[in-house]
């Protein structure tokens, strides 16, 4: 899960191997602040999965290379 | 009481490896430490020293090996399980608490002599926290290596947030750490490509800059099979 400079840097690196998802760094910016900005509330409690699924939704995040376990 | 945002920390772009320089080289094989990046020697004064971090993988603490708790190598059905069952034992959750919390005051993981009376018992209850992905534990030594967002262990992802420097697990990790302590970051890593710097400021939740872009290589379904790798 890293950044890049490009989507054409992204390609270079892959050097030909099955790629996976980009995305660009707005949206996972909203992504991070979803799913971690509870991570150090005194009374957090596990995400659900549905609860996570629907994070990544909410951002258009949807199919199958999105779909939890 | 509201954080106030602190001040931006400003890189020196010649500190950074050249394109194609052994560091670049090894940081596309994802084993680049960040030291070699050159940041440290940068740091201003009086800031405080990023997260120090006892070593991985140097020997088997003899209390581990006494009590039989090394972490087990969970394969990805076991670990596709613990995805879907959330559910928490209190005295687990509490321990997973307290042990965040002591993550963000020390600056680093704490040692399991440091997160409750009985550390034996501390490692069994991280052991049960690793098998339900709430926390990631190293397999040689059962010390925490991951408390997602903060890594315990260097890695190409260097965030200052709250005063000090964070290590992220990676690049959704590094904004992560600025959504968890609820204040304003910046990121400072090197496309994994070129090896040139990328320094993101994160300003109430949104990035400074919208041109870098993210690939996620691993599709969700597997990202626990092997999450140091993803």
């Amino acid at each position: 899960m890293n950044l890049f400079r490009s989507e054409e840097h992204v390609e270079v690196w892959l050097a030909g191997r099955e790629p996976g998802a980009t995305i660009a760094v707005a949206t996972l910016a909203r992504l991070a602040f979803a799913w971690w900005g509870d991570r150090l509330a005194p009374d957090w409690q596990p995400h659900t999965r549905e609860h996570n699924q629907a994070i990544l939704g909410d951002l258009g995040l949807t199919g199958p290379f999105w779909a939890l376990p | 009481m509201p954080r106030v945002p602190r001040a931006r920390v400003l890189l020196v772009p010649e500190t950074m490896p050249p394109r194609n320089s052994p560091v670049v080289r090894r940081y596309r094989f994802g084993r680049v430490l960040t030291s070699d990046l050159g940041f440290e020697a940068h740091r201003p004064p009086g800031e405080r020293e990023p997260a120090r971090f006892r070593p991985v993988s140097k020997g088997l603490p003899p209390t581990a090996v006494e009590d039989g708790l090394l972490p087990n190598r969970s394969s990805s059905k076991s670990r596709c399980s613990a995805c879907k069952n959330r559910r928490m034992d209190p005295s687990d959750l509490e321990l997973r608490n307290r042990t965040y919390a002591q993550f963000v005051e020390l600056g680093r993981a704490p040692a399991a002599e440091e997160a409750g009376p009985d550390p034996a018992e501390v490692r069994r209850g991280w052991q049960r926290l690793h098998d339900a992905h709430a926390l990631v534990l190293d397999e040689a030594t059962g010390a925490i290596r991951m408390a997602n967002p903060f890594s315990a262990v260097a890695t190409p992802y260097r965030v200052h947030a709250d005063g000090r420097w964070w290590y992220a697990n990676c690049a959704w990790d590094a904004f992560g750490i600025a959504a968890a302590l609820h204040c304003d970051a910046t990121i400072e890593t090197a496309c994994p490509d070129c090896g040139d710097p990328l320094t993101i400021d994160v300003r109430d939740g949104a990035p400074s800059r919208e041109d870098l872009v993210f690939h996620c290589l691993v599709a969700a379904a597997h990202w626990w099979d092997d999450i140091g790798f993803t």
